[in-house]
């Protein structure tokens, strides 16, 4: 074991003992500067973290070197320096120190191009497949057992947070997985234009075909970003047909269909084509509740069946949302020690965006809703009394019954005591004027709006 | 812990910490100053892991015991207190402050988990007068470097008989304009320099400016390669160091000038406040023309106008003009004390120094907008 990975392991253990944000503050850019027969010298950023941790974990620091280098340890000291000059001293192996071989073989990460890494958290198994994403999964799988022979190029469409990138990656790290000589370039399309433009302006060319042409899989996230931009494009045609003729294979994913990609040269657009173009689709019911699942499973936080579908259900347009209202229920909940039920997560729910929660509510219960936010009951607001304590209420009903359900004017009367269709009509412009003025009614009615949607989960 | 003390004592030492504990999203109780009686002495101290103040409170200690509490909430609480004796208590993790017949329970966390304020150890000895080392301070900050974009250029290099001089010599710059200022030292002959932070060089300034006229003369300044000491009248400032070297400015001071102009530096800065309301906002530039007798002045904005003005003054050398940032100019200006200033350039592409009559100490550096 070096310093470094001896050091890793202390902080393992020291990182159990102490709080996340204690151990961030004190532990952070520390390192091991020698280790030499039971005398260690620990190199800290500053002044007060040395204070700090030679009052506090002094011991702590001592036990634990000694039980992972499994020899007595005479004496900790400390010094200011900065975790860089270690790095450059561990770079070039020290004498003293036994390397066993096996800390000599193939680095963790997967090979990298330029600082853009494939993470090997994005891998197949961890993927849920659902309707919308089953033909995107199926083609993903068949690339990556059969690089360049199966679908080539494969490019791969849809919306945010849909799991493109998931994708993308996982086939990454299973082409590694099978052939682990094989050289993959993973980049983003901005990535990919900046190098261009780099080579041009240093008069690198040779570096940036070296680099991309040479690859035996060309992975590009988010290719629609080098529409519009004419040297990158016919940069990325030429590497693309040498690619494709090698029988490399290329993989794209972008926010829409080639066809749809403003300003993309024609000669592109029908490449692109070529292979196979998958779409991933939002996410059903069920699938969401299979992959809240899974992450509860993998953050190690289980919830009932029940919370799980409340959650899917008012989150519904895109994973990473859904991740997000996990994690924040997630934080919510160890922070304060609390057991989830329905009450909290409904709650927490509230913050989050209700722009996705549009299912069927009925009129009834926007009128309900409306009641009871300004205090008012349902037969006072379909009445004939015009006192401003009703109308109000009543006029906001009506907009919302128009902005939300797009029920008919008529009807809207209707639903509020068989009033005239121009009444309504008359409300609604009002209520609209006023909301684009005034910010307070904007938000009473964003709140009635949660309300309503989060009720009726 | 139990301890009593006036308001005002009080009242002091926390405005003298309070500016230093603030908010850290990682460690709350930085939010919080530490109450720390002795059997002696009360110890007020507040940090944010980059500098830390110690403020002596004289008071009478019935029980030893420290605590810790948020800085902003008894800070503020004490300025509202009428009485003149302050009891403080605590009790059950709370902090009960007794005064006149006001009673207050303030909530607080346990001491155990507060920084260690580290303990100054070796390091290079200097004494400083305290009036010049905080006209200095003043002087040297406002040409900081606001941003962390080059972190040397963020802090105030401080140099003990560097070659040449003997004394503290203070530079800052932010690249655009550089201010120095050479003070004598009371002791010390030994050589060193290091880069102090901005925020620790206001935090001095603040210590040394809160002092009362009665209070020590004298600044003692203790510095090794990782931290800066300064000890006064009872406080004890404790600060990290920047990491880094500074660049060697004293190469782009000029020497030579084909034109010098002294002029009177009321009047000076009057005119160039006047024509900094015509000037183009975000470029601040004023056009100044040496011939003659007079100094010109003019801007000019699409949006407010035109400005020009001229000042009598004594020119020695060529004709010469110079577009000029009238904000770093005033900046510079502000530290000049006396009747006169004297402007002396190059010419339009080299830096302008700024500097007082009789008086080599201190040098304000600005460089010109190019056309």
């Amino acid at each position: 074991m070096n310093n470094l990975e001896i050091w890793q392991a202390v902080l393992a253990e020291l990182e159990l003992m102490v709080s996340k944000a204690n151990f961030n503050t004190w532990f952070k850019n520390t390192g091991i500067t020698t280790l030499q027969e039971g005398q260690v010298v620990v190199c800290v950023p500053s002044t007060f973290s040395q204070a700090w941790i030679e009052k506090k974990y002094h011991h702590h620091i001592i036990k634990s070197l000694e039980r992972v280098t499994e020899k007595p340890i005479k004496k900790l000291e400390y010094k200011i320096d900065s975790i860089k000059n270690i790095a450059e001293a561990c770079a070039a192996p020290a004498p003293n120190t036994e390397i066993p071989p096996e800390t000599v073989t193939k680095p963790a990460t997967t090979p990298t191009s330029g600082g853009f890494t494939l993470n090997p958290k994005y891998s197949f198994d961890n993927f849920v497949v659902g309707r919308g994403t089953e033909l995107a999964f199926a083609a993903a799988q068949a690339v990556s057992n059969r690089p360049g022979e199966a679908y080539n190029p494969l490019f791969i469409y849809g919306g945010v947070g849909l799991g493109k990138t998931h994708l993308l990656q996982a086939i990454g790290n299973e082409i590694i997985k099978k052939n682990p000589h094989y050289q993959i370039v993973y980049v983003s399309a901005e990535k990919f234009t900046n190098d261009y433009i780099s080579s041009m302006k240093g008069g690198e060319a040779k570096n940036f075909q070296d680099h991309y042409r040479t690859a035996d899989a060309l992975l590009i996230d988010d290719i629609q970003f080098i529409a519009g931009k004419d040297g990158t494009q016919e940069s990325f045609f030429h590497t693309f047909n040498e690619l494709h003729q090698a029988n490399k294979q290329v993989i794209l994913t972008s926010d829409r269909p080639p066809k749809a990609i403003p300003a993309l040269e024609d000669r592109l657009k029908s490449r692109f084509e070529w292979g196979m173009i998958v779409d991933v689709a939002a996410p059903d019911f069920e699938t969401r509740v299979a992959i809240l699942g899974k992450k509860t499973i993998e953050k190690n936080f289980p919830l009932e069946e029940k919370l799980i579908k409340l959650i899917a259900l008012s989150i519904q347009s895109n994973i990473r949302e859904l991740e997000g209202a996990l994690n924040k229920i997630i934080a919510y909940h160890d922070l304060k020690h609390l057991e989830p039920n329905e009450e909290s997560i409904k709650t927490l729910l509230t913050g989050l965006s209700v722009g996705s929660m549009r299912h069927a509510v009925a009129p009834r219960q926007v009128i309900d809703a409306v009641c009871e936010f300004y205090n008012v009951n349902f037969d006072e607001i379909t009445s004939k009394n015009r006192e401003k304590r009703l109308s109000n209420p009543r006029q906001i009903v009506m907009f919302m019954l128009r902005e939300e359900l797009k029920t008919s004017f008529p009807t809207i009367g209707d639903e509020l005591g068989g009033r005239d269709h121009t009444t309504a009509m008359h409300a609604y412009e009002k209520i609209k004027r006023e909301v684009e003025n005034d910010i307070k009614l904007k938000q009473e009615i964003d709140l009635i709006k949660q309300k309503l949607y989060i009720n009726n989960v | 812990m139990k301890l009593s003390c006036t308001k005002d004592n009080l009242a002091l030492v926390l405005s003298l910490v309070g500016g230093i504990a603030g908010k850290n999203i990682n460690l709350p109780i930085l939010g919080n100053v530490l109450i720390k009686a002795d059997t002696q002495t009360v110890e007020i101290v507040a940090t944010n892991l980059e500098l830390a103040m110690v403020a002596y409170l004289r008071a009478k200690v019935d029980e030893p015991g420290q605590f810790t509490v948020p800085a902003r909430t008894l800070a503020d609480f004490v300025n509202f207190l009428s009485g003149e004796k302050v009891d403080l208590e605590l009790v059950n993790n709370e902090l009960v402050v007794t005064c006149d017949r006001a009673t207050t329970k303030i909530k607080g966390s346990p001491a155990d988990d507060f920084p260690v304020v580290p303990q100054s150890k070796d390091g290079h000895g200097f004494t400083v007068s305290a009036e010049d080392f905080k006209n200095g301070l003043a002087q040297v900050t406002p040409a900081l470097a606001r941003n962390d974009i080059r972190p040397e250029l963020s802090g105030v290099f401080f140099s003990f008989n560097p070659e040449g001089f003997k004394g503290l010599v203070m530079a800052s710059t932010d690249s655009y304009r550089l201010a120095e200022k050479k003070i004598k030292l009371t002791q010390g002959e030994e050589s060193f320099s290091a880069i102090v932070p901005g925020r620790t060089a206001q935090e001095i300034h603040h210590l040394l400016s809160a002092a009362s006229s009665e209070a020590e003369k004298n600044v003692r300044i203790l510095i090794n390669e990782n931290q800066l000491v300064i000890h006064y009248d009872g406080a004890q400032l404790v600060s990290r160091l920047v990491d880094g070297k500074y660049p060697d400015y004293t190469q782009i001071i000029p020497k030579d000038f084909k034109t010098t102009a002294g002029m009177s530096l009321a009047q000076l800065t009057k005119e160039i406040k006047a024509a900094s309301l015509f000037s183009t906002t975000g470029v601040n530039a004023v056009v100044f023309k040496f011939a003659g007798e007079s100094v010109a002045l003019a801007s000019s904005s699409t949006q407010t106008g035109e400005y020009s003005s001229q000042i009598s003054a004594d020119i020695v050398g060529e004709e010469n003009n110079i577009n000029l940032n009238h904000r770093y100019l005033l900046d510079g200006l502000n530290g000049i004390r006396g009747e006169r200033v004297y402007m002396k350039m190059i010419n339009a592409d080299s830096p302008c120094v700024l500097a007082p009559e009789k008086d080599e100490s201190y040098l304000y550096i600005v460089m010109p907008i190019r056309q």
